[in-house]
């Protein structure tokens, strides 16, 4: 797996659409201030119209823009994929590298402790701390670290175990390095795949457990999201009937997809050899 | 302890706790009372098969492991400035593959021992040019900002080799060390060791399956089965003067003849015989 | 009619770093009943040669010449035809392949599953031909049920030999089967290899870089370097008479045994990368015999009669 280097590992074409997905997000989270013609909850004018020159997507059943919504839900999706994702990497590795490292009981106890979170079903879970802490999205986004980082930890853990026994650590033993030295210099470069790797999917399942939650109506209101905006689209009785489906719950759908694609064309080619 | 002896090995036994799967815990006996004298700025030949028990020797005295029972101790050596020390020990391990790091350069690799050693105090300066030229990786320029996957396994042994010497250590542990490379590029690792030995007096402990390859390069040889030192003597004493069952079968696959039991000789096998 | 006739082959990797020439206008020829060492260091094409046979490395090939088995044309079959063929007709032993065992599946299965890929054979025969097999190989038939972690390095290369003669094949490659074992394990291994050969009247393709433990069983050896075949003879004409200056040195690198200690020399330098392409003789940089005429002109390859491929032997 390391015959190949992150940077051209990117260089393909799966890598090279990814990224280009991926940063085309990025610039319409940042620049949603300037790109929108309203606030993100304005209420600025009348339900239901028609794409028009001041309304480019149209507007919703309550008179919200409906591009405006979709440039800051942007911002909505990548915060939470990035600060997820980010949160189990850090966590997970750090558990994951100490455990494997240590061996011995300390090794077992948080070994056991990540089955019992792995037998846990994520959604359920989910659905019931969302449903009875307050709607807000820091505790989405705790909630799915808290579930995500054994995942890391196992995967890091192995990889530390393995590497601990090699030749090029005992020799950094033997020379006379600490703990600290060797897992510094021996072991986390190498964990670097990994956790690219682990970025990547943790924040396809970030996007998409926001999203979802937010369908459900669990998401924070405070926050636009694309997940909501589906919702409310397709409550709306008589969406199928008149061409409104195709600016106000396309759109928002089609968002979701493409960043998510995004990430996995980045992901495959981040894992491939060829 | 003797004059020259630098390390002594009394009656260590190790024993290793394993887990098999499905048949529960088991021990097994690695090092079983073994005894042994290393001789300063000697070549010390180990001699044995798989799971005799040499290498946990040589991770013992590195300490890797610590016995189960037994003492390993290590002389004290006087500087130039009277000062007493203990002997610094270094390794080079088996596998060319595995104990390079694939994430640091050559340059790096070598470095690496001084740099923990004297804790980035001092810069290594020259000392990585000159010591990959001296195991013969010129011009070091060359091999300085490779990686290990652009390397040969000899190459990568002399790598290993390099940073074995880097700071001058008092022993050195040699595992198998061309057991993975081939037949003809061997040769030339064992006449590197040689000459370190010659030229800069490191006392030599040279692990290995191969009696031809001890009968190489030892001054002194102790013969490993089964986790017990079963032959220990000087060379002379262990291949041609042996009385020793095992050792003669090791000398027998070796391609040596044995002319008579009683006066046995090592047959000159400098040309391949047909069998 | 040859077991395996392989006429001018010449193979070539393309990579981003540039094309790989691995193989050049090799010519090498297994007779029936017949056990052919091929020699070489590591990184000389051996495997490759190998494996193009057996056609498990065509990513990226470009590869032309003939390889003949047992008469048929192997480029002409199809990819199913040539999985038949590989494991009934053709067996492999490869590198390391004490590792090659699945560590998940007991001992008896791979050997029955192996035996049902091919032929269609009642669960009590296969059983029989399986601990047929495994005392051939030395192997107490009892333990047929263990797992491979149960046994040790030379016993699962033991394990390996007796899976690839199976189904009885005509000819058998063995890449560096006596790597990563103890000496005395060798010297077993490779007597074993040469007794079931001899008495299964099979045909043995050997490939190692260790000549001394190889030459002990061949009938007939190739010396390949940097992926042409430098020279080739019968046993006693290589071990007695070697003409060839890599041929030489091979021998006299050997570790000899001796009462006084003595230093010998190893062949100085390294082999070549395959990337560059020699105009004239790619052993020219580390022969102690060189002369004008090997860094211009290629000497004639070994074809027919032509025993050794060097100028200077002519």
């Amino acid at each position: 797996m390391h015959e190949k280097s992150v940077s051209q590992r990117l260089k393909t074409p799966k890598g090279i659409i990814g990224l280009i997905i991926l940063v085309f997000f990025i610039f319409m989270a940042v620049t949603a201030p300037l790109l929108s013609p309203y606030g993100p909850t304005d209420v600025s004018s009348q339900p239901l119209l028609s794409p028009d020159n001041t309304h480019p997507l149209g507007t919703d059943d309550v008179g919200k823009d409906i591009f405006t919504e979709l440039l800051y839900g942007s911002r909505t999706s990548l915060t939470v994929a990035f600060v997820v994702s980010f949160g189990v990497v850090v966590i997970g590795t750090f558990i994951g590298v100490f455990s494997g490292y240590r061996s011995g009981a300390s090794d077992r106890v948080l070994m056991r402790g990540v089955d019992i979170f792995l037998m846990i079903p994520d959604l359920p879970l989910i659905l019931i701390l969302a449903a009875y802490l307050r709607p807000s999205i820091w505790n989405i986004i705790f909630i799915l670290i808290l579930l995500g980082w054994p995942v890391g930890a196992r995967v890091t853990r192995a990889q530390t175990r393995t590497l601990r026994v090699s030749g090029h650590v005992d020799f950094a033993r033997v020379s006379g390095a600490t703990a600290p030295y060797v897992i510094r210099k021996h072991i986390i470069p190498d964990l670097y795949p990994i956790m690219v790797t682990t970025l990547v999917m943790q924040s396809i399942r970030a996007i998409l457990s926001e999203s979802g939650l937010a369908f459900l109506g669990l998401g924070d209101p405070a926050y636009p999201s694309w997940g909501s905006m589906i919702k409310y689209a397709i409550s709306y009785p008589m969406i199928f009937f008149s061409d409104a489906w195709m600016w106000w719950l396309l759109p928002a759908g089609t968002c979701i997809t493409l960043l998510v694609l995004g990430f996995v064309l980045l992901g495959q080619s981040l894992e491939s050899d060829y | 302890m003797e004059e020259n002896e630098i390390i002594r090995v009394i009656d260590v036994t190790k024993i290793f706790k394993s887990k098999r799967l499905f048949k529960g815990n088991s021990l097994v006996t690695a090092l079983d009372g073994v005894s042994l004298d290393v001789e300063r700025s000697k070549i010390l030949g180990i001699i044995g098969e798989s799971g005799s028990g040499k290498t946990t020797l040589a991770k013992l005295i590195l300490g890797l492991l610590k016995p189960t029972s037994g003492v390993i101790s290590l002389a004290d050596i006087t500087n130039v400035n009277n000062e007493i020390r203990k002997p610094t020990v270094q390794v080079i391990f088996q596998d060319p593959y595995d104990s390079l790091s694939h994430m640091m350069t050559i340059e790096e690799i070598v470095a690496e021992p001084y740099l923990i050693k004297y804790k980035s105090r001092y810069s290594p300066g020259n000392k990585v040019r000159n010591v990959l030229e001296s195991v013969g990786l010129t011009p070091a320029e060359d091999y300085l900002h490779k990686y290990p996957y652009s390397l040969s396994g000899g190459q990568r042994q002399r790598v290993a080799i390099a940073r074995a010497i880097i700071t001058n250590p008092d022993i050195i542990i040699a595992d198998e060390p061309i057991s993975m490379l081939d037949a003809s590029i061997g040769v030339d690792i064992l006449n590197l060791i040689l000459d370190l030995n010659e030229n800069l007096g490191v006392t030599f402990i040279f692990i290995t399956h191969d009696i031809s390859a001890a009968a190489y390069i030892c001054h002194n040889i102790a013969v490993m089965h089964s986790g017990k030192i079963v032959e220990y003597g000087s060379r002379n004493q262990v291949l041609v003067q042996s009385q020793n069952a095992y050792t003669n079968s090791l000398l027998l696959a070796a391609g040596a003849s044995l002319i008579s039991y009683e006066n046995k000789k090592i047959k000159e096998n400098f040309n391949p015989t047909l069998c | 009619m040859s077991v395996l006739d392989i006429e001018e082959l010449t193979v070539d990797f393309t990579t981003n770093m540039g094309v790989y020439h691995v193989l050049k206008n090799v010519n090498l020829k297994v007779e029936r009943g017949e056990i052919v060492g091929l020699i070489g260091e590591s990184g000389c094409g051996k495997s490759t040669l190998a494996m193009s046979v057996l056609d498990i490395n065509s990513r990226n090939r470009r590869m032309s010449g003939k390889i003949c088995f047992m008469g048929e044309n192997l480029q002409n079959l199809s990819k199913e035809e040539l999985r038949e063929f590989r494991g009934k007709h053709l067996g492999f032993i490869p590198q390391s392949s004490m590792n090659a065992l699945n560590p998940l599946v007991r001992v008896k299965k791979q050997f029955t599953e192996t035996i049902k890929d091919h032929v269609d054979m009642p669960e009590k025969e296969m059983i029989a031909l399986s601990n047929d097999m495994l005392s051939l190989v030395s192997i107490d038939p009892n333990r047929v049920d263990s797992f491979p972690y149960e046994f040790s390095g030379g016993q699962r290369q033991r394990l390996m030999i007796a899976l690839s003669m199976l189904l009885s094949p005509e000819l058998i490659i063995a890449d560096e089967p006596t790597t990563s074992l103890d000496a005395m394990v060798q010297l077993q291994i490779v007597n074993l290899l040469e007794n079931m050969a001899r008495q299964k009247n099979t045909s043995l393709l050997v490939i190692s870089h260790d000549l001394h433990t190889i030459s002990r069983i061949c009938d007939r050896i190739y010396i390949m370097y940097a992926g042409r075949i430098m020279e080739t003879g019968t046993k006693e004409e290589i071990l007695r008479n070697p003409r060839h200056p890599y041929t030489q040195k091979l021998l006299s690198s050997r570790l000899p045994l001796m009462v006084e200690p003595v230093r010998i020399k190893g062949i100085p330098g390294s082999p070549p990368s395959s990337l560059k392409l020699y105009q004239g003789c790619e052993f020219m940089e580390r022969c102690e015999r060189r002369s004008e005429v090997c860094r211009e002109k290629k000497p004639p390859d070994c074809i027919g009669n032509v025993r050794v491929s060097c100028h200077l032997e002519g």
